[in-house]
């Protein structure tokens, strides 16, 4: 039997509070469910693999013919949790090896005081 | 490797350590051009002043202008005064009278649409040889919210689809005021999918495509540009 295809995202929130994996699983889930309803949450299976709350990063794993939905879900989500929020897609993969990889993102972001809102 | 822009970002023009934050995460999100909206009576060194912080941060910066046009005489009055001054120049289409007018006028580079206006959508006509271009700022789908999402989403597609089908060029901006409001390029590439643009479409609408507009227009803006395909190359002395 073959396997499901999968892309793994990895993905860097910001907000003017730490931000805990179930609340950014919450929202995520809400933010995919409110644009494209049941079956699109169905289809995209978004699930979060690991949570880094120091550096606020998350993988999330997704079906692979739904990757830029699910980017594009991430790019619209503005809150969480009542807060502003904004998550952005640092890299992507076919597998978890390959995101871990790449070097580039521990230059994400510059300037890690400027992103925390006030 | 492709190159993205960002056609409308709008960083508070008083404070440069707002704008150079922004310039840096723009950079870091792999944008290798921006434009900046200006007051239509921001002097020239403040001009000078923002794009000297985009450009420390690694960022090419284009000066633009936002024109909020009613009628007919306002928009041409308003262009007569600017054009020459701002490599961008964006109309935002209040009446159907106005964007009329900016489909035709070649000194227009972008015209965007209020969607909350009309349920209708405004008359776009089939784009001639001029280089207009349809702006679609994110913005309305992050930050504003006078309308239901959906409704402003289907909206916009409706818009795109109309513009596809008259030729237009699409530009997908972020229209970002604030740190918030930055997504980076494949992310906004996808909310363009979601739009009603096809993968390529899509990229080309934040790479190529303005890219391309801030190029020719800053060959437009040179001192050797005479007119359509007209170019001085020297003068000589009788």
């Amino acid at each position: 039997m073959n396997r499901r295809g999968r892309r793994y995202l990895l993905v860097k929130i910001v907000a003017n509070k730490a931000m805990t994996k179930k609340a950014f699983s919450l929202s995520l889930v809400a933010a995919v469910e409110h644009l494209f309803g049941h079956i699109g949450l169905a289809e995209i299976s978004p699930q979060i693999v690991s949570y880094d709350q120091e550096c606020s990063t998350a993988l999330v794993k997704c079906s692979r013919e739904s990757v830029q939905k699910l980017r594009s879900t991430l790019a619209l989500i503005t809150e969480i949790e009542n807060s502003p929020a904004a998550a952005f897609v640092l890299r992507t993969s076919g597998t978890i090896r390959g995101l871990r990889q790449r070097p580039s993102i521990k230059r994400f972001p510059p300037n890690p005081d400027a992103l925390i809102l006030v | 490797m492709t190159k993205f822009a960002d056609l409308h970002l709008k960083p508070p023009i008083g404070n440069p350590a707002a704008q150079k934050e922004m310039a840096e995460l723009a950079c870091c999100l792999g944008y290798s051009l921006v434009a900046v909206g200006f007051h239509p009576r921001d002097r020239d060194e403040e001009v000078n002043r923002v794009k000297k912080t985009f450009l420390e941060a690694g960022l090419d910066l284009a000066s633009r202008v936002d024109i909020s046009a009613t009628s007919r005489t306002e928009l041409l009055k308003e262009l007569r005064a600017l054009r020459r001054d701002f490599e961008i120049v964006a109309i935002e289409c209040k009446s159907n009278e106005a964007l009329s007018i900016a489909q035709r006028d070649s000194r227009v580079d972008v015209i965007y649409l209020d969607t909350a206006l009309s349920s209708r959508g405004l008359p776009l006509n089939r784009a001639g040889s001029s280089s207009i271009h349809l702006e679609i700022n994110m913005s309305t789908l992050t930050e504003t919210r006078r309308l239901p999402e959906h409704v402003q989403i289907a909206r916009i597609r409706k818009e795109i689809a109309k513009a596809k089908q008259n030729r237009f060029r699409i530009v997908i901006s972020s229209g970002a005021d604030d740190l918030m409001y930055l997504r980076a390029p494949r992310d906004v590439a996808a909310v363009g999918m979601l739009l009603g643009l096809d993968r390529e479409e899509a990229l080309r609408s934040i790479s190529s495509i303005p890219i391309s507009l801030v190029n020719k227009n800053r060959v437009k803006l040179g001192s050797r540009y005479a007119g359509e395909n007209v170019r001085i190359i020297g003068i000589r002395d009788e």
